[in-house]
């Protein structure tokens, strides 16, 4: 990574613009602050304000993730659109729609004995034994109605996250005193649906569902980065043999959390036997 | 899981169709590719050739922007190895030397002939003495 600071430019960052062609990125957040991304050679070069260069939550909390996601693809770095928690070495992807829940649940969970790991993207690699799922830097993104669920998200504000949504966006660990982790071997794949009424039903679903979900969910590649392509599908079929259950659910998230917590242990009995 | 997942958004623009290709001839590997007529004949009728790649000739894949404007905005050029990145409004040019291609988006504002004399110019300024634009070379 090189970055040029712009040191007399005083410019904030702007909506971020994202735009890409054959192996190259680039984003922009404003007219000053200029990332490229060159997939093919594995480099980040950048121009920022001297505003930007300090502001650590930018780099932080948007910066990184983006870097992942774009440069993730050349080395085999599989975004997935998933929470990711963890209990005594065993990590579980909640996957879903927007708005199914994630991040709600993911505090939840949190707050119910699991290690957060990440709430909405889940970057998965390969390793010797299998699969390893990290999370970013990134802060959890609740939406308004949360707060209903967690009253210490009172003393916080709401704010315009980057895809625009209105959100409440913390520092899980500060915020619920909750323990998180940067990486864990992911055990079991969940599909979160919320259903009406307070209950809960696990449901068994096919691997070739799995691949299909976190195959639709990356971006399409160009045809020259091959090999990039050929590595995340390695990855991808790694997911995608991981127990997968569908899991309705209504109610709170904390009853949701228990349950899943009940699920986890029985799962992991199962391992152990 | 449901119907949204089953398509991928492009939503970096990358798969953009480019219907109007000009190529070069048996020996040339140029190609200029572009979603807007006037765009691919300006390049095609200033084509650049990229003298530390064996006179290689530039391929460019140029696409226009449906809006954007680069009216009062501040141009800005990135160069790192062998990138170099134009940036100004919501037009980006990007030239890779080692690969001999430049590849872009033009906000709707700027017309093809500015791309051509001001804009493409300007991307491969401090290089100039390696590159140069030719006419004589686009009727050989």
């Amino acid at each position: 990574m090189r970055v040029v600071v712009a040191e007399t430019l005083r410019d904030g960052t702007d909506d971020p613009y994202f735009r890409g062609l054959h192996h190259v990125v680039i984003a922009s957040f404003g007219e000053s602050n200029i990332f490229v991304f060159d997939i093919l050679r594995r480099t980040l070069s950048a121009h920022v304000s001297g505003v930007v260069a300090r502001d650590d939550s930018f780099w932080k909390e948007k910066l990184i993730p983006i870097t992942l996601g774009v440069l993730g693809a050349a080395i085999g770095l599989v975004p997935v659109h998933c929470a990711c928690l963890e209990v005594d070495g065993h990590g579980l992807l909640v996957a879903g729609a927007s708005g199914a829940g994630k991040s709600t649940l993911s505090v939840a969970l949190a707050q119910a004995g699991f290690s957060y790991v990440s709430d909405d993207w889940t970057y998965i690699s390969e390793s010797e034994d299998g699969i390893v799922a990290h999370g970013t830097s990134a802060p959890v993104k609740l939406l308004p109605d949360a707060v209903r669920h967690f009253s210490s998200l009172q003393r916080h504000a709401l704010r315009t996250s980057m895809n625009g949504e209105l959100a409440y966006e913390v520092d899980i660990a500060r915020t619920f005193s909750v323990r998180t982790r940067r990486e864990c071997e992911p055990r079991w794949l969940l599909f979160l649906e919320r259903t009406e009424g307070a209950e809960v039903e696990f449901t068994p679903m096919c691997s070739a569902e799995a691949r299909n979900y976190v195959s639709a969910g990356v971006e399409r590649l160009p045809v020259r980065l091959h090999e990039a392509v050929a590595l995340r599908e390695r990855t991808i079929e790694l997911v995608g043999r991981l127990p997968c259950w569908r899991f309705r659910y209504g109610g709170s998230p904390q009853f949701a959390a228990e349950q899943l917590l009940d699920f986890v242990v029985s799962r992991r009995q199962e391992i152990c036997a | 899981m449901n119907g949204e997942r089953g398509w991928h958004p492009d939503l970096l623009r990358r798969f953009v169709a480019t219907p109007y290709v000009f190529r070069g001839g048996a020996e040339s590997l140029a190609c200029i590719e572009s979603n807007d007529l006037e765009i691919a004949l300006s390049l095609w009728n200033a084509r650049f050739i990229c003298r530390g790649q064996n006179n290689r000739e530039l391929s460019c894949k140029v696409i226009r922007e449906a809006a954007g404007s680069a009216d009062g905005a501040e141009m800005v050029v990135i160069s790192d190895g062998p990138l170099r990145v134009l940036y100004q409004g919501r037009t980006i040019l990007i030239h890779d030397c080692e690969s001999a291609e430049v590849l872009g988006f033009v906000s709707s504002d700027v017309k093809a002939p500015e791309l051509v004399s001001l804009l493409l110019p300007a991307l491969f300024a401090p290089q100039s003495k390696e590159f140069v634009t030719t006419g004589a070379f686009t009727k050989k």
